[in-house]
């Protein structure tokens, strides 16, 4: 197959394990994975910063929503961006997965 | 391009997280479409609701829920932060199967319980809690466990991705 590109929408604590899992078996296929992380998804990156820099090692475009991200520390190399990068995401991605 | 919102939150915060990101998601030019039944809970979300109206985007109730997914090119279905106490298993049935949808086959990643009419004869389904296929609908992998590579196989050769 192809590569094409996989955008992942989070926006949950609970659906970090499966979005890294799915961004890390998409980069397996040497697909592009782009994804956007607003509301307690940028809390679950901020309390597991391991999952986002692996991630990050794999070559994923890791975007947190920069309001809700408030007050957060955040790891280097996630993006602080606004809802333009999540409709960027959207409109962009070959495939969208949101776990919302 | 067409975007359906669905909003399964009765949380006031997630409801204008939800609306805040319907709004967001217009800035490229995409057509959105909201699904709410609740009434806005905050003044975000009715703000962002007029606005949403105001540029003639649809917000309203779930009617015909396997209509507004044969339109859709991305879904984003915003739920409680929490797992729900009750998540489906691969031994529950999915209510109220429609018949085959016209226009495209729709993987369902399944958290809570679609709603009825969602899931249509021919499209997949996957429970994610369990990470287990579904035999309906036919899929190009076996029924059963699979990981997540598969899923990533998966969520290509179908249409539309909807994680509930």
């Amino acid at each position: 197959m192809a590569a094409v590109k996989l955008g992942i929408v989070l926006a949950t604590r609970a659906d970090l394990g499966t979005a890294a899992a799915l961004a890390h078996a998409a980069r397996r296929a040497r697909h592009e994975v782009a994804m956007f992380v607003m509301d307690a998804g940028v809390h679950a990156i901020a309390e597991h910063p391991g999952v986002a820099l692996a991630l990050l090692d794999d070559d994923c475009e890791l975007t947190a929503c920069s309001n809700s991200a408030v007050g957060l520390e955040l790891p280097d190399g996630v993006v602080r961006g606004s809802q333009d990068d999540h409709a960027a995401v959207l409109g962009t991605s070959d495939r969208v997965v949101a776990l919302t | 391009m067409k975007t359906v919102i669905v909003v399964r939150t009765s949380d006031p915060h997630r409801q204008s997280e939800a609306l805040r990101a319907a709004l967001g998601v217009t800035l490229r030019g995409a057509a959105i479409e909201v699904v709410i039944d609740e009434p806005p809970h905050t003044p975000l979300a009715q703000r962002a609701t007029d606005t949403l109206r105001a540029f003639g985007h649809a917000v309203g109730p779930a009617d015909d829920m396997g209509e507004k997914l044969a339109r859709a090119d991305v879904v984003e279905v915003w739920t409680m932060t929490t797992a729900p106490t009750t998540s489906p298993t691969s031994t529950s049935p999915i209510r109220g199967a429609s018949p085959p949808r016209p226009r495209g086959r729709i993987l369902h990643l399944v958290r809570s319980e679609p709603p009825v009419g969602a899931v249509a004869e021919g499209d997949w389904v996957v429970y994610l809690d369990a990470m287990r296929l579904a035999g309906s609908g036919r899929p190009p992998l076996p029924a059963g466990p699979i990981d997540h590579d598969q899923l990533v196989q998966l969520s290509f050769a179908a249409d539309l991705v909807v994680t509930w």
